[in-house]
């Protein structure tokens, strides 16, 4: 079964891993996809587009300072107190313009532009600088504020540009993470269908190798075999049909064992009934006859004559009886059924040993009329009760005996149709629980006398007709033996009377 | 069983060559650091470096595209016997400033706005002065060198950090709100897009001896 489960999680992950190829090459192709209009040559040549024009407009505002101070305009200047609370890297690019190489150029107005305007960050502030100086040859720093939107312009589109090329170049590193990603992901889900498939795997085979040792069980003759119900679904069904199927099967071979030793024992009872029966009367007559020719007239010896032949009298009636037993378990005639009223055939029992021995009693809902072979049940009814009254003897109890008729449903493998439930109930010392099924056997008896075939002629005429016979305690101690006979409708039966 | 196994090990042959590892950029031959020279302005040694190669040629690529680039340069202040006194760590940008079309360098102390390459080129050549240490940890009467190592980014680390951030998403608090399994995958992302690397020193070289006496002020 290991090798049953190791293949089912081969086939788990082979799916698994099937669209692996596929899949890592479809989500390259989806990531660098989308990456692709991010790097659109259009839209950093657009970006650089912007930063020209951002740069012609710079050139702009740079003339345009230019022409201020070349009209001796009023102009911000960067005064001692400003240059000394400037940042030390803007003061030292300050220091550093200052010892680069002057252009000199001289204005109408009589200014000289020492350094021509150039852009500068100062403060958080993009202005324009430019270093002139009057007539009197003093250099001074003059400022003019950049348009902020322009600046921020340009640093976006700076940015922009920046981006995109770093993209473009780490673009490799960013589709392999991208794809790695996807992969940890994948490769998670796949220990979870591992993980999944040996269970999953484990819940399937687990049952069937419950059941395939099961099966040997049986095989090898153990008919008492179970399977535990560990699985739900078809798997719970199919062990569930296994358990139902081998305990079938004991109860056939219960029920084939009992037919086989009911069988023999009605052949025995067959020969001994032939064999004891023929030499009884040869026997009782020879004693009679020993009896009645004795010539002499002793007394003593005609007491002692008179005692044997009344003892071989009474012996061979007690095999007689016997016998008659026995051709009864053998002969079991099929029954002649015909309608008979229920009541009318418990009573004729009743009858017969009196109100203080028998009582019974029956109910509304019992059917009037059962078909049977009214000799047969009689029968059995006298069996059942002689029964009860000896039981009862043993413990020294005289309560009459109690038979009910009750109506009831009879479900068989045809359907369900009605059915008599007859009870006999006693007061004697009960059946024990382990004793039930076997009492109904040949040779099993309580009793000293006969051979308790008694009850097995009883449970064969019930199931001559169609009917079972079965045996619990009574309520406050006893015994009650239910015979439950079906009632088929009269309609489709139709009546024989 | 085999086969599956067999399936496995092929799925992963085919994701290799598919995701090559990522070409680095590997060290330049001709960046050297041909010498250290320590000085001392006001209260900090510093140090001025005469270098070759720089910027070297992926780095000028990047720049040209308009990327920044960064050199860093590890500062070890050593004692005779080659203990480690401390150090310092500094990084040098490289800036094209795309709306003048000029170059900016950024070092620790001061800003140069430059008109080309050639002429950021003559600038790393003679770098400096870049700060080691405060004086005040250099005990008297001793003799010390000074260890520089250089390593080069032809793109700026801060700048390949932003496109980490853009497609692994970054623990912002701006992000905070996230839905977890967002933050798990950006987490993963970002670990596979990875770290910045360690330092790649390409060059390295140690200054003369000198004592806290000798040191001259820098120009």
């Amino acid at each position: 079964m290991k090798k049953t489960r190791l293949q089912l999680v081969g086939i788990l992950i082979l799916v698994a891993l099937l669209p692996l190829v596929p899949t890592v090459f479809t989500a390259r192709a989806l990531f660098n996809r989308s990456l692709d209009p991010l790097l659109e040559t259009g839209i950093l040549e657009g970006a650089r587009a912007g930063l020209t024009s951002t740069r012609e407009l710079l050139a702009f505002e740079k003339s345009r300072f230019h022409d201020a101070i070349a009209s001796d305009a009023a102009l911000d200047t960067l005064t001692a107190g400003e240059m000394a609370a400037l940042d030390p890297r803007e003061r030292s690019a300050i220091d550093a313009w200052e010892r680069a190489p002057k252009s000199g150029e001289r204005l109408s107005s009589g200014r000289t532009v020492l350094i021509p305007p150039e852009r500068f960050p100062l403060g958080g502030d993009e202005l324009l600088i430019a270093r002139i100086a009057g007539d009197d040859g003093v250099g001074v720093w003059v400022t003019s504020p950049l348009p902020p939107e322009l600046a921020e312009r340009a640093a976006t589109l700076t940015e922009s540009i920046r981006l995109v090329e770093t993209v473009r170049r780490e673009r490799g590193s960013v589709i392999r993470s991208l794809v790695s990603t996807f992969l940890v992901v994948y490769g998670g889900l796949l220990v979870i269908v591992l993980v999944s498939g040996l269970y999953l795997a484990s819940r399937v085979t687990r049952p069937i190798a419950a059941l395939g040792r099961g099966i040997r069980r049986v095989a090898a003759g153990d008919l008492d075999s179970r399977v535990p119900i560990e699985a739900g679904g078809e798997l719970a069904t199919l062990l569930t049909n296994f358990n139902d199927m081998t305990t079938r099967l004991r109860t056939q071979q219960t029920e084939l064992v009992r037919l086989e030793k009911i069988a023999a024992w009605r052949q025995m009872s067959r020969r001994l009934a032939h064999e004891i029966k023929n030499p009884l009367t040869p026997i009782q007559l020879a004693a009679e006859q020993m009896r009645d020719t004795y010539p002499g007239s002793d007394a003593e010896h005609r007491r002692f004559l008179d005692e044997a032949c009344a003892i071989i009298q009474e012996e061979v009636e007690a095999l007689r009886s016997l016998v008659a037993e026995f051709s009864q378990f053998a002969r079991m005639p099929e029954p002649q059924l015909d309608w008979v009223d229920a009541s009318e055939l418990v009573g004729e029992v009743t009858g017969l040993y009196g109100d203080d021995k028998v009582s019974a009693r029956v109910t509304p809902t019992a059917p009037a009329r059962i078909r049977c072979d009214s000799n047969q049940i009689h029968r059995a009814l006298i069996n059942l009760v002689s029964n009860a009254l000896e039981a009862q003897s043993e413990i020294g109890r005289t309560e009459p005996v109690e038979i009910t008729l009750e109506g009831g449903r009879w479900k068989s493998e045809s359907g369900e149709a009605r059915a008599l439930h007859i009870r006999v109930f006693d007061r004697g010392p009960g059946v024990p629980e382990a004793e039930r099924r076997r009492i109904f056997e040949p040779d099993v008896t309580s009793k000293s006398q006969g051979m308790g075939l008694g009850l097995a002629i009883v449970e064969n005429t019930i199931e001559r007709h169609g009917g079972v016979i079965s045996v619990d305690d009574r309520d406050g101690g006893g015994a009650v033996f239910t015979v439950t006979l079906p009632v088929p409708s009269e309609e489709t039966e139709g009546d024989t009377e | 069983m085999r086969r599956s196994v067999s399936l496995t090990l092929l799925g992963i042959t085919v994701a290799t060559l598919a995701f090559p590892n990522p070409i680095r950029a590997g060290a330049d031959d001709d960046i050297r650091i041909e010498a250290v020279v320590p000085s001392r302005v006001d209260s900090i040694l510093v140090c001025n470096l005469r270098t070759r190669g720089l910027p070297d040629h992926p780095s000028r690529e990047t720049l040209s595209s308009g990327l920044p680039s960064a050199l860093v340069l590890a500062f070890s202040l050593v004692d005779a016997s080659g203990d480690d006194l401390g150090g310092s760590l500094t990084e040098i940008r490289i800036e094209p400033d795309l709306w003048e079309e000029i170059m900016l360098v950024r070092t620790p102390l001061v800003d140069r706005r430059l008109a080309s390459l050639d002429e950021v080129g003559e600038l790393l050549r003679h770098l400096g002065p870049l700060p080691v240490l405060p004086m005040a940890r250099l005990p008297r009467g001793l003799t010390f060198r000074i260890r520089v190592r250089l390593a080069v980014y032809p793109i700026a680390p801060a700048e390949i950090e932003r496109v980490h951030a853009l497609f692994g998403g970054g623990p912002s608090e701006s992000e905070a709100d996230r839905r977890e399994v967002s933050v798990g995958l950006s987490s993963l992302v970002r670990y596979f897009l990875g770290d910045q690397p360690d330092e790649d020193w390409v060059a390295d070289a140690t200054s003369g001896p000198f004592t806290r006496q000798s040191l001259a002020e820098a120009p």
